[in-house]
């Protein structure tokens, strides 16, 4: 039966004090952010006239999304990471920063204390049948086109399974296996030579998923290659490219892909020549031009939960 | 006053000591039995001791027995721990006092030389005291009792005769005693009297002093300790064998139920995951069987980027039914409680600590990967066999496991055990 008491004084003055928006102490930003996303659910509650049974649904989804340690990925898959993204671009647009590599989301993955390389790094360290060798290089530069030296290029990928090193469940992968650290030299260059990653999603009978089933989505990402670029002059920079060819480059689940972000990969044969052991190997050039900092500060430093090791 | 001839005894015997050491990790509570029968194998000399309170005069009781002055004697709590002395072709051994009061190591002494060296034991009572107490009838209601079991003779000797008076009051105590133990000999003594007879060559007072009659008794009952230790030594053997014999019996039946289990909970997986991956095999087919072009394979554009395509909804559809499959598998695993990942294994990411992430990898499948996973008798092997590799390494097996391996080690060492102790009479 659809009743109509959301816009009534009691339920009013209710999230007034759900909120203690009226009282003294806490939090008054809190406050009001609380007071909103709760009058905005019940006004769904109201909207959709739902039934305690789908409430506590929710709410029961909420532990298993907890106990299953996957919030950020729904985060993820509701565009919640993505729509924050696109608000740094809009202020960027709005204090007429242009140019640059695109940022793009971090995902959950990077571990810290990566050992440090000159120019160029080898990330693979175990064997991986079902990846072929694929080489990342590029320069990085400043808004000028100048090469930056000395910046940390930090390099994370997936195997061939879709999982990362320090986060593989089936205990194959090393230490910082396809990750890496490199400093650029004084030409501003960066080499990696590793292993092709693939396209990976959500786990299929986790939380995130079981929700987007219920929406009819898949909770899958296309293959790419995570960076942080590091250096004292500019923003530091969160991005990923997407390996060109993946059907899911313009499907991603998290929303992560932008323009920019879908280097050409190009097929050579001098992988000896390189350093590979084979000679057929994918190329990939990758540049990174780096944006100024804003008013001599990083405005776009994103204090999180990070692993370690 | 230490004597020289006195020496000090280990409280329980090495002989063959170590041989018993499975026995006692097995029987625990037979430690005291097994320190015996480790003394019973080691053969020796009769062991004759005394045992009763402190200061009844139990060391100077044994030094007129031996003719010398070999133990300790005073008029207060003397005799600490256990000393012994051969003589004449015994093994004499000389306790502590016991004192009711105190349950310290002086009684564990004495409690040693009773129950693990003794073969004959003079229970010393002077009738300077009076009547028994109740702990020195309780003392030697046990004794009689092991008497009964062990044939180990157990004698009352009443000491210090020449210190109850003489008379009507001596006479008093001794019937007194005499009614506490009515079926159980006495032996009056008086150490002083004996002392003084030899001393004085005066062959009465030798006799009056009672020590020649408890001679006379204890030389009976040494006569008799070759057959008494035959005895124990197959009483005690034969309780533990059969003691031992149980519990290998008794773990090869819990041996046999466990191992019965653990088989029948394999199968009960085997056969509902095999039974499962059947029916998602034949749905599986006609998902990645759908007519017409793949259109997941085929990628969509910057343009599309927040709008619906025919090609994201063919992601879709494929990725839900693969998504319902695996948490339909998950269902069975959390039934037969597989669907964690083993400790080991865990990672920072709780997310991922799941056997069907580690089994299925989280790699995007596209209809040829269902079709191989799913739809070919080898996919469904491979997977039916990783699965039941993490059905092994689940919580509940592991446990069931080192049940199977505590109860076959039990019986393995009941039966070695059993080994180790003597081996009954044969043609009895
Ligand atoms: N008059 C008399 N005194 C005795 C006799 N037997 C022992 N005594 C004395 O009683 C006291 C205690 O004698 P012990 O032989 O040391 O007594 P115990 O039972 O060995 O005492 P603990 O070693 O302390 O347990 C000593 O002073 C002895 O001389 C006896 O037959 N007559
Ligand atoms: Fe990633
Ligand atoms: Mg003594």
């Amino acid at each position: 039966m659809s009743v109509n008491i959301f816009p009534g004084k009691d339920v009013q003055d209710f999230l007034r004090v759900i909120a203690n928006l009226d009282g003294a102490g806490g939090n008054e930003r809190a406050k009001a952010i609380v007071h909103r996303i709760m009058s905005d659910l019940f006004k769904t509650i109201e909207d959709f006239d739902m039934t305690p049974d789908e409430v506590w649904v929710g709410i029961n989804y909420l532990n298993k999304l907890g106990s299953e340690n996957e919030a950020a990925l729904l985060a993820a898959g509701l565009g919640l990471e993505h729509y924050v993204d696109m608000r740094l671009d809009a202020e960027d647009a709005a204090l007429g920063i242009t140019g640059g590599t695109p940022r793009t989301i971090e995902g959950p993955l990077y571990v810290a204390g990566a050992p440090e390389q000159k120019g160029k790094a080898r990330l693979d360290k175990n064997p991986d049948a079902d990846a072929g060798p694929l080489r990342i290089h590029g320069t990085v530069t400043g808004p000028d086109g100048a090469p930056v030296a000395d910046a940390l290029m930090e390099v994370w990928h997936s195997d061939s399974k879709g999982f990362y090193s320090h986060f593989d469940p089936t205990g194959r992968q090393s230490e910082f296996n396809l990750r890496g650290a490199i400093r650029t030299g004084a030409d501003g260059r960066y080499e990696v030579l590793t292993r092709m990653p693939a396209s990976y999603g959500c786990p299929p009978s986790g939380a995130t998923q079981t929700l987007l089933n219920a929406l009819n989505r898949h909770g899958n990402r296309p293959a790419h290659v995570h960076f942080f670029v590091t250096t004292d002059a500019f923003r530091k920079l969160t991005t990923q490219f997407n390996i060109e060819g993946d059907p899911l480059v313009w499907d991603d689940f998290a929303f992560a892909t932008r323009e920019g972000l879908i280097p050409p990969v190009v097929e050579r044969t001098d992988g000896h020549g390189v350093g590979f052991e084979e000679a057929t190997y994918r190329d990939i050039e990758f540049n990174i031009e780096l944006t100024p900092k804003v008013a001599g500060k990083d405005n776009q430093i994103v204090e999180r939960a990070r692993a370690a090791a | 006053m230490p004597n020289s001839l006195a020496s000090s005894p280990a409280d329980a015997p090495d002989i063959d000591a170590a041989s018993f050491a499975g026995v006692l990790r097995v029987l625990p509570h037979r430690a005291q039995d097994l320190a015996r029968l480790a003394m019973l194998r080691g053969g020796g000399a009769p062991v004759v001791t005394v045992i009763g309170k402190y200061n009844h005069g139990k060391s100077r009781l044994l030094n007129e027995l031996m003719r010398r002055d070999a133990f300790a004697v005073a008029d207060r709590r003397e005799t600490v721990c256990l000393s012994e002395c051969l003589h004449a072709g015994v093994r004499w051994l000389d306790a502590p006092g016991l004192d009711a009061d105190v349950a310290g190591a002086d009684d564990r002494h004495a409690s040693t030389a009773l129950w693990v060296h003794a073969d004959v034991r003079l229970f010393v009572h002077s009738v300077k005291e009076g009547e028994l107490d109740a702990a020195e009838l309780a003392l030697i209601e046990a004794l009689r009792t092991d008497a009964v079991r062990t044939c180990r003779k157990a004698l009352l000797v009443l000491s210090q005769a020449d210190q109850a008076g003489e008379g009507a009051a001596l006479d008093r105590v001794v019937s007194a005693i005499a009614a506490q133990v009515p079926d159980m000999p006495r032996h009056l003594v008086s150490a002083t009297r004996h002392r003084q007879g030899m001393e004085a060559a005066k062959a009465l007072l030798v006799a009056r002093s009672g020590i020649p009659a408890l001679e006379a008794a204890l030389s009976d009952a040494l006569a008799c300790v070759g057959q008494a230790r035959a005895h124990e030594t197959e009483l005690l053997a034969g309780e533990m064998r059969a003691e031992l014999e149980a519990i290998a019996l008794g773990q090869a039946t819990a041996l046999k139920a466990l191992r019965q289990r653990e088989a029948d909970q394999r199968r009960a997986f085997e056969a509902e995951l095999s039974a499962l991956l059947e029916t998602i095999g034949g749905e599986m087919a006609a998902v990645v069987d759908a007519p017409g072009p793949d259109l997941a394979l085929v990628a969509d554009s910057a343009g599309t980027r927040y709008a619906t395509t025919a090609a994201k909804q063919e992601r879709a559809r494929v990725q839900v039914a693969y998504s319902r499959a695996c948490i339909r598998i998950d269902a069975l695993l959390a039934g037969h409680g597989v669907s964690g990942l083993p400790r080991a294994q865990e990672t920072a990411a709780a997310s991922l600590n799941t056997v069907m992430v580690a089994v299925m990898g989280v790699s995007v499948k596209f209809r040829a990967d269902l079709r191989r996973l799913f739809c070919t008798a080898l996919g469904r092997a491979r997977l039916h066999a990783d699965f039941a590799y993490y059905f092994d390494l689940s919580k509940d097996r592991l446990r069931l496991r080192g049940e199977i391996a505590a109860a076959a080690a039990a019986r393995e060492a009941a039966i070695e055990a059993r080994m180790a102790l003597p081996a009954p009479e044969t043609g009895a």
